[in-house]
């Protein structure tokens, strides 16, 4: 079973090359296609990946950011970066601190400075877990194959048990289909490790409780919230953003905050930890928090912490994607971006803050960066559209017989 | 669901008409888009019709009526400060037609708004604002335009660069032949009593008001002193600023044109008889599929295999309890996609509603005809599509976007909602678009689809209230 994971990099810009790099990264493409100057389509095991700019401001330097999220590990990844896109690296890199020399560079010295800028990836979501690209793409085929058979056939069967045994003998008997045939099992909740998290909380419930106080008092009361909707935020800021956005069926968010220092600064810790725990053992079933278009998302920290950023692929617009939290889980969103400077004010660190809609997306937008290059390996594909179809292969091939119930459900995904 | 009432908060006589009112009686109406030329002769022409612009207090009721919105464009000729202008919203004043708009809208190809005859990037005339006529019948259309075309080139500091005409039949069927206006939200202190559920706060149509997330909504306000601004109300959310955008809304209008022998030649082709003629009833059945109704407006979810007949304008239904699966009203029909009710995505009724609300609009589309121009061109028949939301991005444009053109609503896989419904312009699968009918014991599935409707103009307007109309003659 394919486990994918996140490669997280930071990698300083020479202070005068910043205008040089985004030159170049601005021919990358977003979305990045075969013909794009970083194609990541010659990287089979790439899922979701991004260049961007972290920018310079008065407290922080430039950086570069990659971000990866790939099947297999992050070592393997690191290796064919090198051995297949090595001359796109040089140029990037060319305008990044402590490059090797053209002379000295090699794929020994190019991986050892991808590995010098690897960060840890506190907070991690993917929204279909367990599946390779390859997986996603020969499920999707599947999928259409079963349709055009039900198509065709579909007003000779009078049951559902008669469409079942014909749909299955008919894709049991051709070998093309074999692979899906091979023993998968969709990931399910693991109630035990959920249990778990949940006794942490409530055992350090009294120590939450004076942690929201404390915040309250010390952190809400005096915050300085942005306090602009995105009505009110530049033109041409926004404009950069929006001609990067609903392009493909999936849309990409970059963020980039500034952390509050302190207890803010252990509390986003702390809750990017739960979130990514509760996302491997809970939410492994296409939905963080009733939020159903994520394909992969994550927090990583910057700055020694004192910066952390967001990156999301998701499907639907900036405005859908946003709506879709505060409808859903606005309080979560408070607990992690309540650190974020400019934030919507919060209230005991889960009410207010983004429940302010407009001023929630307006502060979105202000923190939000370009995504000079961005790839996607199955642009067209809705979340909830790859689990149904790998809930389809499983039911057919991959749990016996199936009650009448069952039949149903599966008929009714075609 | 129980129809439940509705007590009047609102100061109806501020608010003009449309907003609340459908003017069902009022079969006929015209469209003026007009141009600015000399603002103090325009403000004077504004005074003079004010009396005519009709507010949406029943008590006053009228059989002629005028209203008025505006472009940026307009408010900027009768000269209001660009720091003010710079206060209403994005969307507004970029116009419908920018390039990330038109991707959100489908608005590419055919529909692409360079091909428009008016609105967006049609840009030969400058269209500042529109001045909606209601009348009964035709005959008092014919002398109100003439009065008021009169009263124009009297006053001549505006010009009329394009009318247009439209109208509503008395059973309220579009072209298409569906009864259409049936699912309206009620606004929250219109004094209109309503469907529990299609009871929406105030602020999701009105600005100066709560809306369903309880916030003000966005709404513009007075920067710099200018004209007098003792006729605008405070900013109902405090910040000690005048509100230009008091009960006043944000009206999208969209030329529509329907294809009409192509909607029935495609139905009639999927449900022919075996020697080849015509299946009536199930041409039909199949036409109510898609659109999520029947002819007479009767809903699906409550008749699913036949159409009761007569004029059914019950909009008292949800599909969380009696439609779960989509077996009566298909997911990707026009209207379960567009409105949702009680059962979006997998969420329970309560959240669902609560989402909806969040996404409604009121709609007061007519319908227009266009007479061949020469032998070789058809008769022209479509939507003047006009719908009235607070914030553009989270009504109109989110709808259009999120529910009409997302071809991968709930389960379904390159799905499409066969009236309004443009898949994105780069997908590889964009001509495969197929419509799904949840069926046993598989589902159906229809291809092979042509565009119903091709977008020929359309703007985004300010629809302020009556009294915002008045302080514009001061400025």
């Amino acid at each position: 079973m394919t486990r994918q994971n996140a490669v997280s990099l930071q990698i300083p810009i020479i202070p005068n090359q910043i205008q040089a790099i985004t030159k170049l990264l601005n021919t990358g493409g977003n979305p990045s296609t075969e013909n794009s100057f970083f194609s990541f389509e010659k990287l089979p095991s790439v899922h979701f990946a991004r260049w961007i700019i972290a920018p310079k401001t008065q407290d922080f330097k430039a950086s570069l950011i990659y971000a990866a999220n790939i099947d297999g590990t992050e070592k393997e990844h690191l290796a064919d970066l090198v051995k297949t896109l090595a001359n796109e690296l040089d140029q990037i890199f060319s305008y990044c601190e402590g490059y090797p020399n053209e002379s000295s560079r090699d794929d020994v010295s190019r991986l050892f400075y991808l590995k010098r800028h690897v960060i840890k990836t506190p907070g991690f979501y993917v929204g279909a877990p367990n599946r390779s690209v390859q997986q996603i793409h020969q499920e999707a085929k599947l999928h259409g194959a079963i349709r055009d058979f039900t198509k065709v056939n579909g007003t000779d069967w009078s049951s559902k048990k008669e469409a079942y045994t014909a749909i299955k003998n008919h894709f049991s008997n051709d070998p093309q289909w074999d692979w899906a045939q091979k023993k998968y099992s969709l990931p399910k909740k693991q109630y035990f490790k959920s249990i778990l998290l949940v006794l942490i909380l409530i055992l350090i419930l009294p120590l939450l409780l004076i942690f929201i106080v404390l915040i309250h008092f010390f952190y809400e009361l005096s915050s300085k919230p942005f306090g602009k909707t995105q009505n009110q935020i530049p033109l041409d800021h926004l404009a950069v953003l929006k001609n990067q956005e609903d392009i493909i069926y999936q849309n990409q968010l970059s963020q980039v905050f500034e952390t509050k220092g302190g207890l803010r600064k252990i509390g986003l810790k702390f809750f990017l930890w739960a979130t990514s725990y509760a996302a491997r053992t809970w939410f492994v079933e296409g939905q963080l928090m009733g939020t159903p278009t994520i394909h992969f998302a994550r927090w990583i920290l910057i700055d020694g912490g004192n910066r952390f950023v967001f990156f999301s692929n998701f499907d639907g617009s900036f405005a859908e994607y946003l709506g879709d939290f505060v409808d859903n889980n606005g309080w979560g969103l408070n607990a992690i971006y309540g650190a974020a400077k400019g934030y919507p004010k919060t209230f005991f660190m889960f009410g207010g803050g983004s429940y302010k809609i407009l001023e929630f997306m307006g502060w979105g937008r202000l923190t939000q960066v370009p995504t000079p290059i961005w790839y996607s390996a199955y642009p067209w594909y809705g979340l909830q559209q790859i689990i149904d179809k790998s809930k389809l292969r499983v039911e057919l091939f991959n749990s016996g017989e199936l009650n009448n119930a069952q039949i149903k459900t599966m008929l009714s995904r075609i | 669901m129980a129809i439940i009432s509705n007590p009047k908060t609102l100061d109806l006589n501020d608010i003009q008409g449309m907003v609340i009112r459908g003017y069902g009686k009022l079969l006929e109406t015209a469209y003026f888009l007009l141009e600015v030329n000399n603002h103090k002769d325009a403000k004077t022409w504004m005074q003079n019709i004010l009396p005519l612009i009709d507010s949406a207090d029943i008590s006053s009721h009228s059989e002629k009526t005028l209203h008025l919105a505006f472009t940026p464009e307009g408010l900027k000729a009768l000269g209001m400060d660009q720091k003010n202008l710079d206060n209403f919203p994005v969307p507004f004043k970029e116009g419908v037609a920018t390039e990330d708009r038109s991707r959100i809208l489908g608005d590419y190809g055919e529909n692409d708004p360079s091909k428009w005859r008016w609105g967006g990037k049609t840009n030969s005339k400058k269209l500042h604002a529109v001045l909606i006529l209601h009348t009964k019948d035709k005959e008092t259309m014919a002398t109100f335009i003439e009065k008021e075309k009169e009263r124009l080139s009297r006053n001549g500091g505006i010009t009329i660069i394009k009318e247009m005409k439209g109208y509503l039949r008395p059973d309220n069927k579009e072209p298409f032949g569906f009864h259409d206006g049936i699912s309206e939200p009620v606004i929250k202190g219109s004094g209109r009593p309503g469907p529990e559920n299609d009871l929406v706060e105030t602020g999701e149509f009105l600005m100066g008001y709560k809306n369903e997330h309880d916030q003000f909504p966005y709404s513009p306000l007075l920067e710099t002193n200018q004209g007098n601004s003792t006729l605008l109300k405070n900013d109902a959310a405090g910040s000690g600023k005048k509100d230009l955008g008091h009960n006043g809304s944000f009206m999208v209008f969209r030329q529509m044109e329907q294809h009409v022998d192509d909607f029935w030649e495609y139905m009639d082709s999927k449900t022919k008889n075996k020697d080849g003629s015509t299946n009536e009833e199930a041409k039909i059945k199949l036409a109510s599929k898609c659109i999520g109704r029947w002819p007479s407006g009767a809903s699906l979810v409550n008749f699913p295999d036949k159409d009761p007949g007569g004029s059914l304008d019950n909009d008292d239904f949800g599909y969380a309890d009696k439609d779960p699966d989509g077996l009566r009203c298909p997911f990707g029909s026009h209207l379960r996609r567009n409105n949702p009710r009680d059962a979006f995505r997998w969420y329970n009724k309560k959240q669902s509603l609560k989402i909806t609300n969040r996404h409604r609009i009121i709609r007061r589309g007519r319908t227009y005809e266009i007479p061949a121009s020469n032998s070789n061109d058809k008769d022209e028949i479509g939507l003047h599509f006009i719908c009235f939301n607070a914030n553009l991005e989270l009504q109109f444009e989110f709808i259009q976007h999120a529910w009409a053109n997302n071809n991968q609503p709930r389960h379904l896989s390159n799905d499409i909602d066969i009236i309004i419904g443009v898949p994105p312009e780069g997908d590889p699968n964009n001509e495969k678009g197929q419509f799904t009918i949840q069926a046993e014991p598989v589902n159906q599935y229809l291809d092979n689809w042509k565009r119903f409707v091709t977008i020929r103009g359309g703007e985004y307007f300010f629809f302020p209230s009556i009294s915002v109309i008045n302080y514009l003659t001061t400025i």
